[in-house]
């Protein structure tokens, strides 16, 4: 406990206290359902308070029918919400932390698709991701968001929650008020920041007139909008001193860019260094006494300790991490922080999925999203048979874990001499290398079940029967191919590699050697293929047949940053095109958009294809009749977050196996 | 009896299964996403029967999912879980004399694992041209236990009082991905005959309808020449289903083609006679044939029906956009036709739009349009207004005048131009979509019939405006938008522009007066929606020499949905026009343009006479503030046809609320 003296230290925020610095700080999740919280709103946040949270602030709720953004947002608007507010009030209250509502109006930053109505804007100017002309606010239209604001406030707190936060910072009405960039205005609520930030006192002052002098109320700001024209560091630290000023508020939290131009930056990837943005907590907090929060890949409890020790901030956002890991806060008060699943800040399955319209999930979490659903019963463990897991990827060591939970005895196999299959590789550049984070949460998993994977031994067709087990489950992996286009006469008249084999880091290059990446699977292998290369010193082409290289990079929004880093090394991109051929120096394609044949100098081929399924193992399980699953890349070569999830099912599919096989 | 000039689709000779059709039209499955995954909502009961109201015969519903791993799409319905709330979709159907089959299918390697979170199966693994995630083969016992899926998904309908099913074996399907090449390289019996799967599906569907209609869509061309299904395999196919199909629909597209299955306009109409001729030359078709061929309208059914090429009328479109065409052709009138702009009616897309329709964005919406009509017509009947004025004759403009007369008040129609249509005429006369013309014909023939005085070359101040309110006659403003300098867009730029810098044009003057032919032309796009690609299609007609710009990282980015994304790359990449993706204009200088990539080095020029800037207009304000003066369409805020169509109406309902309150 001593090591994190100051996180784990109480703080009053206005007039409610809280028992650690730690906060789940808002993030959309898609629960709701016909525009009302659910059940799996409440089990979540109350599985974050369970394991320690200090502060949990839901997502945003809707002050106004106007704001409809993306469908499955919670209408705080609606009287029948309440409903809803009392069942996660009464959740998170069951555990020493407070829960605060998240209010908002995201004005332009919308959609009329859902409303049927048009988005409201302080101009005529349209967001750059929605796309569309807002209807420029007329005073009516002002007032009526403002009384939205105390209307929902209010029910807020009806609702039982212990305060409310005002989004004033990423995607919001306010924000677009606040900011040059989307304000035009020549009114009051126009011009020097005072007129800017008009809509934004207006509220503050009514939703204190709304809720009372008990609730906190605070107000999230954005330090720089990383857009052009728009608000910055100095003018943020000015509002928050204004906010002081003008009384009202308990706290200010903080955050960076915009949601719909910079998303990237408000949720940075693994790119981004730890703590990118508590410069803007520190700078504010300088300036103002209100307690600040800072956010921003803070992942683990001895970052947030130092931000704290620093003087960046009074409490720290930790969003994705307690995504990640519910327990973290309990776990690092109780100094188990080996135990703390470490997020990765790969994106993939939280703003990945929620960007997509789809429940909030995590890569390595299956649990999250999912917490309302009945807990899982450990299915083996009247029968306690022998499992037999074969292959340590994420796959395999998630299976092995979930298995041991449910009462099986596990043997995890791997031949290779280390853990984590495919996912070893894929940290292997320094964009990416917190990826291996996954690899390190699933060995002390094991550790800590007390399992023990036989690494080197590499299992035969043969070798089955040997290994004893009444089950097997087979997470080999996939293998690569190398398609026919790339040969002649079965001969290959280049060097080709493909991205996995690049990866291991054992191919030598003379700098200023000719690469070209070529891939058709758009996502993190062949971009990473391409870092390497260059790192190596080679001058890089990337060809796909897709319409955008790298595509699916902006799931997890290293788009931006992987083009930037590519065009600091030249890399010079090229769509549309398919391959036809790999001669002694140069690759061929045609173009399929308009039959153009072209042709790249290469000495070195990188391919980054649909693997192949190494599911051998499994049809010679099947064929000599014991029991087997086979799961991740083995049944078909995807991301990891399925193999997690299939590895993660695995108890109770070995269970039906099981059963079936009885005689 | 309504005759007229729908004659032949009102035939009510053509029996499927034993029942009568009460006309040849045909309402085809598509996805709507007003039902959820267990549940067929009773907004999707008032879709379907609108359309069977308005003379659909046979109706399908949306493609239900077999399996529960199969999930494609969040509101995908699945059967039999589904099977207790279709009843009420089929009474709401069938209550209309029409016949209501349920779609059903199971999207094999095509569909998506994100609410499932379940691999993809398909008879062989292939990467999903959305996602690109590799499906895994499916195994001996699965593949049985889909057959019997099928089985108790089509008996699950009957029971629920449906007519039949409808087999999808056309795009988003198993059954065909067992039937080609392309996706089934399987060595077993279901690899040595790719069409035993489809057979042991209807052979097991056709012993559970029992009596029931059992219809089937079918891949006539899957557009991949290499080892795709061709006409004549097509043939072959279903000359040993025949005998068990009732009736067959015929479409096109595959696992690289989503877009070429119901595309837009640029696809042309009646695009499958190639395939179909060699079709029929490989098997005689005895059972009645719908085509999904690009004829959307209800006038292009009737001469279809007229060459005998089929016996049903594929009108899925036709109807959503105009449900009573067909009542309305018959009474001598003419039908609001679909434009094939996919730019409503297509929903496959994770963010749940609900189905609708461009230009009548009651589709889907049903009862919400029932009630404001409702109450209008009650109110205007307690209390008419004397007089509507319209001021701005375009779309929206015409939308408020006949909906005002579908409530009996008169309207007077003031346009400043002297052409009434706006930029839908703007668009039908030098876009690229010939539709639209045919589309402002009904508007301009219906405002005759309607009697509505239009008054061109005729603008009205706002002292004109304020003086009809006060004399108690309600006013629409729909003077659209314009393109004016905004620090938004490219205008802005021209402020202190160097001498002989390019001249900057919105994308609506560019189409009325289209730069010459060789004319050097830089258009930048941050829209990536249609309207700027149909201004990219006008300039590349009128032969210009054309550069296009766009902060998106491709062109006309926002074009899935319309399925217009990669026709319009390959028009772009066979013109020639170079494109500048991630990249913005910096400024303007002598004879060109500046831009900057923003991941790019730098700066750099291109060559260019004029820009033309498809940043979106404003609205132009202005008008009086008054209880009886609403704006609609782009005066209110530029937005696009759906929201000009659904204010103008709105606004009559509320305007006439207005008068009735402001009586009392
Ligand atoms: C999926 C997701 C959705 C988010 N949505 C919101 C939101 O609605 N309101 C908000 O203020 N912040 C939102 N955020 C930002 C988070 O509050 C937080 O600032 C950000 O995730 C950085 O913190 P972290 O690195 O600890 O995750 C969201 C973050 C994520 C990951
Ligand atoms: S999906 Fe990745 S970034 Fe998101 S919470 Fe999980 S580990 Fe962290
Ligand atoms: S949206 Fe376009 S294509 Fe679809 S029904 Fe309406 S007019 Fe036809």
């Amino acid at each position: 406990m001593a090591a994190f003296k100051r996180l784990f230290s109480p703080i009053e925020i206005g007039r409610m206290h809280l028992e650690n610095r730690i906060v789940f700080s808002a993030h959309l999740t898609n629960f709701a359902v016909d525009g009302l919280p659910t059940t799996a709103h409440a089990a979540y946040y109350e599985a974050r308070a369970r394991g320690g949270a200090g502060l949990i602030i839901t997502e945003e709720h809707s002050v106004h029918p106007s704001d409809w953004p993306y469908e499955k947002m919670i209408h705080g608007f609606r009287p029948e919400v309440l409903v809803g507010y009392r069942q996660i009030t009464r959740a998170v209250h069951r555990h020493p932390a407070k829960v605060i509502a998240q209010i908002n109006h995201n004005g332009p930053q919308a959609s009329s698709m859902y409303s049927r109505l048009p988005v409201l804007g302080p101009s005529q100017v349209p967001d750059p991701l929605f796309r569309e002309v807002p209807k420029e606010a007329g005073a009516a239209d002002l007032a009526e968001v403002v009384r939205g604001y105390q209307l929902v406030a209010a029910r807020a707190i009806e609702g039982g929650f212990d305060g409310v936060e005002l989004q004033c910072s990423h995607s919001s009405i306010v924000r677009a008020f606040l900011s040059p960039a989307s304000n035009q205005r020549e009114d009051g609520y126009g011009g020097d920041l005072w007129g800017r930030s008009r809509l934004m006192r207006e509220i503050v002052t009514g939703v204190r007139q709304a809720i009372g002098p008990d609730p906190a109320l605070g107000v999230r700001l954005s330090g720089d909008e990383m857009i052009e024209g728009g608000t910055g560091l100095q003018e943020a630290v000015e509002l928050a001193r204004m906010l002081e000023a003008e009384g009202g508020i308990d706290y200010i939290n903080t955050s960076i860019g915009v949601a719909t131009a910079s998303l990237y930056t408000i949720e940075a990837s693994m790119s981004f260094s730890p703590g990118y943005a508590l410069f803007i907590a520190s700078a504010i907090r300088k300036a103002v006494n209100l307690p600040v929060v800072g956010v921003g890949r803070i992942k683990d409890p001895l970052q947030a300790e130092k931000a704290l020790a620093a003087g960046h901030c009074d409490l720290v956002g930790m969003v994705r991490a307690q995504i990640a890991d519910p327990d973290l806060a309990a776990k690092a008060r109780t100094g188990r922080t080996r135990d703390i699943r470490l997020c990765l800040s790969c994106n993939q399955e939280c703003v990945g999925r929620v960007g997509m319209n789809r429940w909030l999930g995590c890569i390595e979490n299956p649990s999250a999203g999912r917490e309302s659903l009945v807990p899982r019963a450990p299915v083996l463990r009247a029968s306690a048979p022998k499992v037999a897991v074969i292959g340590a990827g994420p796959a395999g060591c998630q299976a092995a874990i979930a298995l041991s939970r449910a009462g099986a005895s596990v043997a995890l196999v791997e031949a290779a001499e280390q853990l984590g299959g495919q996912l070893a590789l894929a940290g292997r550049v320094a964009s990416r290398a917190e990826f291996w984070d996954l690899v390190r949460n699933q060995r002390n998993e094991l550790a800590a079940l007390g399992i023990e994977p036989e690494l080197g031994r590499a299992v035969g067709p043969d070798d089955l029967g040997l290994l004893g087990a009444d089950a097997v489950v087979v997470a080999t992996g996939s293998r690569d191919v190398t398609p026919g286009w790339a040969m002649e006469d079965g001969v290959r008249r280049m060097r080709i590699v493909s991205a996995r084999q690049l990866m291991t880091r054992s191919l030598g290059l003379p700098s200023g050697a000719k690469a070209v990446v070529y891939d058709e699977v758009g996502f993190h292998q062949a971009t990473s293929a391409a870092e390497l290369l260059w790192e190596m010193g080679a001058e890089v082409h990337f060809a796909t047949p897709l319409l955008v290289a790298g595509q699916d990079l902006g799931i997890t929004l290293d788009y931006e940053t992987f083009r930037m880093r590519a065009a600091a090394h030249g890399v010079e991109f090229h769509t549309a095109l398919i391959a036809t051929g790999a001669g002694a120096r140069s690759a061929t394609f045609v173009n399929h958009l308009d039959g153009g044949e072209f042709e790249l100098e290469a000495d070195l081929l990188v391919l980054s294809l649909h693997a192949t399924a190494d599911d051998s193992l499994y049809k010679v399980a099947r064929s000599s009749g014991i029991p087997a699953l086979r799961i991740g890349d083995a049944l078909s070569p995807r991301r990891a977050h399925a193999a997690i999830i299939e590895g993660n099912l695995a108890p109770e599919r070995v269970a039906e196996l099981l059963q079936a096989a009885r005689p | 009896m309504p005759v007229g000039s729908a004659a032949r689709l009102f035939a009510a000779d053509l029996q499927l299964a034993g029942r009568v059709l009460k006309s040849r039209a045909y309402f085809g499955p598509h996805p709507t996403n007003l039902n959820r995954r267990e549940e067929f909502r009773p907004a999707y009961g008032e879709y379907l029967a609108a359309r069977a109201a308005g003379g659909a015969a046979l109706v399908v519903t949306e493609v239900a999912s077999v399996s529960r791993e199969d999930w494609p799409y969040e509101y995908a319905p699945l059967l039999p879980a589904a099977a207790s709330s279709l009843a009420a979709t089929a009474s709401a159907v069938r209550g209309e004399g029409s016949l209501l089959v349920a779609g059903i299918g199971h999207a094999g390697g095509q569909g998506s694992s994100a609410h499932s979170q379940q691999v993809l199966w398909a008879p062989s693994p292939f990467a999903e041209t959305t996602t690109n995630e590799l499906s895994a083969e499916l195994e001996e016992e699965a593949i049985e236990a889909i057959i019997a899926d099928f089985a108790t998904a089509a008996a699950s309908a009957v029971a629920a009082g449906c007519d039949g099913v409808e087999l999808n074996a056309g795009q988003f399907s198993l059954i065909r991905q067992f039937l080609s090449p392309l996706t089934n390289q399987r060595g077993d019996r279901w690899g040595e005959d790719r069409a035993l799967f489809a057979s042991a599906v209807l052979e097991a569907v056709r012993r559970s309808v029992a009596g029931g209609v059992v219809g089937m869509r079918l891949c006539i061309d899957e557009l991949a020449p290499w080892a795709g299904i061709l006409p004549p395999r097509a043939a072959e196919i279903f000359a040993d289903l025949a005998d068990r199909v009732d009736y067959l629909v015929l479409e096109r597209g595959s696992i690289y083609t989503h877009h070429a299955t119901c595309p837009d306009f640029h696809a042309g109409t009646a695009f499958l006679d190639e395939a179909l001729a060699e079709f029929k030359a490989t098997c005689p078709l005895a059972t009645p044939l719908a085509l999904v061929d690009g004829r959307v309208t209800v006038r292009e059914a009737e001469e279809m029906l007229a060459t005998g090429e089929v016996q049903l009328a594929e009108l899925t479109r036709a109807l959503i956009a105009d449900p009573e065409a067909l009542a309305r052709l018959a009474a001598g009138g003419s039908e609001r036709p679909c434009v094939a702009c996919n730019q409503g009616c297509q929903v496959r897309d994770p963010r749940n739009p609900v189905v609708t329709c461009a230009f009548n964005p009651d589709a889907g919406h049903e009862a919400e349009a029932k009630m404001r009509d409702g109450v209008a017509r009650g109110r205007a009947r307690d209390s008419r207004p004397a007089e509507l004025l319209v001021a701005g004759g375009g779309l929206a403009g015409m939308e408020a005048a006949l909906h005002a007369t579908r409530l009996g008040i008169r309207v007077r129609l003031y346009e400043a131009s002297g052409q009434a249509g706006g930029e839908l005429a703007l668009l039908a006369g030098h876009g690229p979509n010939p539709r639209l013309a045919r589309l402002l014909e009904y508007y301009l023939s219906a405002l005759a019939t309607a009697k509505v005085e239009v008054r061109l070359s005729h603008p009205l101040t706002s002292s004109d405006l304020l003086a009809a309110a006060e004399a108690g006659n309600p006013v629409v403003v729909a003077t659209g938008g314009l393109y004016l300098p905004r620090p938004s867009n490219l205008a802005r730029l021209t402020e202190n522009a160097p001498v002989g810098s390019p001249r900057v044009v919105g994308a609506a003057q560019a189409l009325r007066e289209p730069p010459q032919t060789g004319c050097k032309v830089v258009l930048f796009d941050p829209t990536g929606g249609p309207w700027a690609m149909n201004t990219v299609d006008a300039l590349l007609t009128a032969g210009v020499s054309l550069a296009l710009v766009t902060p998106d990282r491709l062109p006309g980015s926002q074009l899935a949905l319309t399925g217009d994304l990669v026709p319009a790359a390959q028009r772009l990449a066979r013109a020639g026009v170079p494109c500048f993706t991630d990249t913005t204009v910096a400024g303007l200088t002598s004879g060109g343009v500046s831009i900057e990539e923003r991941f790019g080095p730098g700066r750099r020029t291109l060559e260019a006479e004029v820009v033309v800037d498809c940043s979106p207009a404003v609205a132009a304000g202005g008008w009086p503030e008054h209880r009886l003066i609403r704006p609609a369409g782009d005066a209110l805020a530029p937005r696009g046809w759906q929201a000009a169509v659904l204010d103008a109406r709105r606004a009559v309902a509320t305007l006439t609320a207005e008068v009735a309150d402001g009586g009392l």
